[in-house]
């Protein structure tokens, strides 16, 4: 709503560069953490569902929920839901809210810019909506936006602003099949999906924002084109010991690749596991309980196509369900998430709560950041 | 338990086929120094990347940025402190807050914000020059006489057709440059890269001859016409001299011939002499005529212009030097150490614009901390009144770090490559003098600067001046 407010009143003055810049300024504010550079994780990617948030994506092998395909496409006999869904999450710092407010609306005080230096260098925000239409055939998804903006400003002496922003419109058709033989169960499944991007990776100084048009300085570079996500799951039904095994291959096809010296760079930010090909074995447990349902999971991302291994994201899950409550939460080296959904028939609503160091190792202090998500469903 | 030991394989198999082979990436801090380097500088510790940098021999450039970074931090100059400046270039602040001039009882700036400019009609232009130049003639002590136009017939005494039609040639020449000169003399403003709005609302409420929009004129043009008309001139000049129109079958002798060409020299000497001084007498009064007529300002006044900009630009700024921090000599000679910094790296095409642009900064923040220090800037209500509030010790304790400044200019501004003609001269000047600007200033100098500044005070500024 807050976000609503801030864009009503950035249209009203689209032109005007001054107001953009205090959007910026605004951004670094309201979605803030002291780190320093720069492999970023993003908590919110495209395609993500509720699920995906409160897991940290390692749900791979969690089966039967209503989001599961978008977990893992080999997951989409088993997803449960048939109709329209209207899906939108985004992540924020709530703390920084009222210093937002101040900038946009108030003198802009000395004091404003000493924290950005010294508390706030990095804000990042990541946001995500999509309209899903299920059949028992197939799945179509259109995500109208998919927005990532970060920013991380450096040096007092000679300010410059280092930025990693984006955002993506995709339309995304998927579909899978389960087959059964002798007590196992083998599904396979995929995603097709075509996209259209804007996206601005780099610095520049703030002494810019005086004699350069903010369209000089930050220019998007668009692309679009089509790509397609993989997946296999494997589950045996009679030794229930034996773990559920998920495979996710994720933007194959993807020109986008990670610029290691980018990544190790203190200035420049650069995106993990967000456009460039990925992949991920999820490894996992569902046990039925007499109150309800258990689920335990561990997600291990790769480079590529099982290239390198980040070891430093993998991701350990939990997942606890009764009646139309879920409580599922997300363990790694660097983001910690807990989240907790109340589904009914027709809609569902989500909070989450997370602790998280942004760019990884580099990062010296965690932010917290809460989110929430609203599923209406037709 | 066949079906148990193919799961298992199978298993295995996934986990093996996908880890197998796989080799660990992560993206680690300390495979960078440079996240260290630069978490130090936001969180303003100089002292650990100095520290750090100064240590390490050879830098590369980033390294260098980064010191000198350091540097300026250690010499206040940080954005804390360039805020007032960043407020006004990032936010479009007001330097000045003009409402607040409402309530100020320094009519000069009363004047200047609500004064209105008259227009007069050219017949009542024409009346006002008319009774001035009768008022100026007298106060100035001249005849009409004396700026009446030369007759030729009247200086050429031997009535020689030859020495008139040269007379009259000189005359036209002198009479049509004259008019070129005073009638195009306008201030070029595309010469200057200062803002002249402001100055052309107070020059337009002020001092109602001086008119900026006024067309441009190219004055390097116009000097070179002028040089050539001076050559044609020597030419016609030696011509005379030659003899050539003075055959020696028109004289008896030699010795005749000889004392010919002397009366001639002297006609000649008489009749440049006599056009001359008509020059010399009229050129005051034809420069405030012109300027009063076309409304421009005489190329004469360009250096004063461009001076009163300067002064006028400071007299602005003095609300927002006030709110910059006045550092101490040492934090001056910190900066010094940036911009050497900076200097060795101007020639990488990726930090050389970032290296001008701390620069200029760094620069403009010393010189206003100077002048905030050895300014009473409180007392100056006048834009001359800048020299009145001088601290003549404080000039003598900042002379070193002028004079680094001053070298350091010179040598930035010639590698940039982009001086207008002047400028260039203007550092082939400090140049020349640098082997005469020491950077300690001997007690004689001291002496001297003293004289001036309290000299200057006690005669052109009055005793406010001593509050």
């Amino acid at each position: 709503m807050w976000t609503n407010f801030v864009l009503v009143n950035l249209n009203r003055d689209a032109d005007n560069v001054l107001m953009y810049f205090r959007f910026v300024y605004l951004l670094i504010l309201l979605f803030s953490e002291s780190v320093f550079s720069l492999p970023l994780v993003h908590q919110t990617r495209p395609h993500f569902s509720f699920t995906q948030v409160g897991t940290l994506d390692a749900c791979g092998v969690y089966k039967g929920r209503k989001d599961s395909v978008n977990c893992n496409p080999s997951l989409f006999d088993s997803s449960s839901y048939e109709g329209l869904v209207f899906f939108l999450t985004s992540k924020t710092d709530g703390d920084s809210v009222d210093s937002g407010v101040n900038l946009l609306f108030e003198p802009i005080e000395e004091k404003t810019l000493k924290e950005i230096f010294e508390l706030n260098a990095f804000a990042s925000w990541d946001a995500n909506s999509a309209i899903e239409f299920r059949t028992t055939l197939f799945y179509i998804s259109y995500e109208p936006i998919y927005a990532t903006a970060n920013f991380y400003l450096y040096n007092p002496a000679f300010p410059e602003v280092s930025v990693n922003s984006s955002s993506q419109r995709r339309i995304n058709f998927s579909s899978g099949k389960e087959f059964t033989f002798a007590g196992q169960k083998i599904a396979v499944g995929g995603s097709l999906f075509y996209f259209d991007r804007s996206e601005y990776v780099g610095s520049f100084a703030l002494l810019d924002v005086n004699s350069r048009e903010a369209s000089e300085i930050l220019e998007f570079e668009k692309t679009h084109g089509i790509e397609a996500d993989l997946g296999l799951f494997y589950e045996h039904s009679e030794y229930r010991w034996i773990p559920k095994v998920g495979v996710v291959i994720r933007n194959l096809g993807s020109d986008d690749s990670i610029d290691d010296e980018a990544a190790i760079s203190e200035t420049s930010i650069e995106s993990l596991m967000l456009y460039e090909t990925y992949s991920k074995l999820d490894l996992g447990y569902d046990f039925k309980l007499d109150l309800g349902a258990v689920g335990v999971g561990v997600s291990l991302p790769f480079a590529n196509v099982f290239d390198d291994f980040y070891r430093d994201y993998s991701v350990f899950s939990l997942s606890y369900s009764l009646w139309d409550l879920e409580l599922m939460g997300g363990v790694s080296k660097y983001n910690n998430v807990l989240a907790l959904k109340f589904a009914s028939i027709s809609n569902s609503i989500g909070i989450y709560y997370g602790k998280l160091d942004n760019l990884g190792d580099f990062s010296e202090v965690e932010e917290e950041y809460a989110g929430i998500s609203l599923e209406i469903f037709i | 338990m066949s079906n148990q030991l193919t799961a298992v394989f199978m298993l295995l198999a996934i986990s093996l086929s996908v880890l197998g082979g796989c080799k660990e990436k992560s993206y680690e801090k300390k495979s960078n120094d440079n996240v260290y380097i630069v978490r130090s500088l936001n969180e303003s510790n100089f002292e650990t990347v100095i520290a750090n940098l100064e240590d390490k021999g050879k830098l590369t450039t980033k390294e260098t940025f980064y010191l000198a970074s350091a540097y300026a931090i250690k010499g206040g100059a940080d954005i804390y402190s360039l805020y007032p400046i960043m407020e006004v270039l990032l936010f479009h602040r007001k330097a000045i807050d003009w409402d607040s001039l409402k309530n100020q009882k320094n009519p000069y700036v009363r004047f200047l914000r609500e004064s209105k400019r008259i227009e007069s009609s050219s017949e009542e232009k024409y009346a006002a020059w008319v009774k001035f130049k009768q008022d100026y003639l007298k106060f100035s002590n001249m005849s009409e006489d004396e700026i009446r136009k030369p007759d030729c017939k009247n200086i050429v005494k031997s009535s020689d057709s030859l020495l008139t039609q040269y007379c009259n040639t000189y005359l036209a020449r002198h009479e049509h440059m004259t008019d070129q000169f005073f009638k195009n003399l306008h201030f070029n403003n595309s010469d200057n890269d200062l803002t002249w709005s402001i100055q052309e609302a107070y020059y337009e409420s002020v001092e109602p001859i001086y008119d900026f929009s006024s067309k441009e004129v190219n004055v390097v043009e116009l000097l070179i016409q002028l040089e050539k008309d001076l050559e044609d001139n020597l030419k016609l000049k030696v011509d005379f001299l030659s003899f050539k129109d003075f055959p020696k079958s028109t004289y008896e002798s030699q010795s005749e011939r000889v004392a010919r060409a002397y009366e001639i020299m002297n006609e000649l000497e008489i009749i440049h002499e006599t056009i001359g001084r008509y020059g010399e007498k009229t050129y005051e009064l034809n420069q405030k005529k012109a300027t009063f007529f076309s409304g421009g300002i005489p190329s004469g006044t360009k250096d004063s212009v461009k001076a009163l900009n300067f002064i006028w630009s400071l007299y602005e700024s003095i609300p927002l030097i006030q709110r910059l921090p006045k550092i101490s000599l040492e934090q001056q000679d910190d900066i010094t150490r940036a911009l050497e910094l900076l200097g060795k790296i101007t020639d990488d095409g990726k930090y050389r614009m970032k290296s001008f642009q701390m620069m200029t900064l760094l620069m403009g923040f010393s010189f206003t901390s100077i002048l905030a220090d050895s300014t009473k800037l409180e007392r100056v209500s006048q834009p001359m009144d800048f020299p009145c509030h001088m601290d003549q010790e404080k000039l003598v304790q900042y002379h070193p770090i002028l004079h680094d400044r001053a070298l350091f200019l010179a040598e930035i501004a010639e590698d940039s490559g982009k001086l207008q003609d002047d400028e260039e001269k203007l550092l082939k000047q400090m140049k020349s003098q640098s082997s005469n600007f020491s950077r300690i200033m001997s007690e004689s100098a001291k002496a001297e600067l003293f004289e001036r500044v309290t000299g200057n005070k006690a005669l052109n500024c009055g005793p406010t001046s001593y509050l």
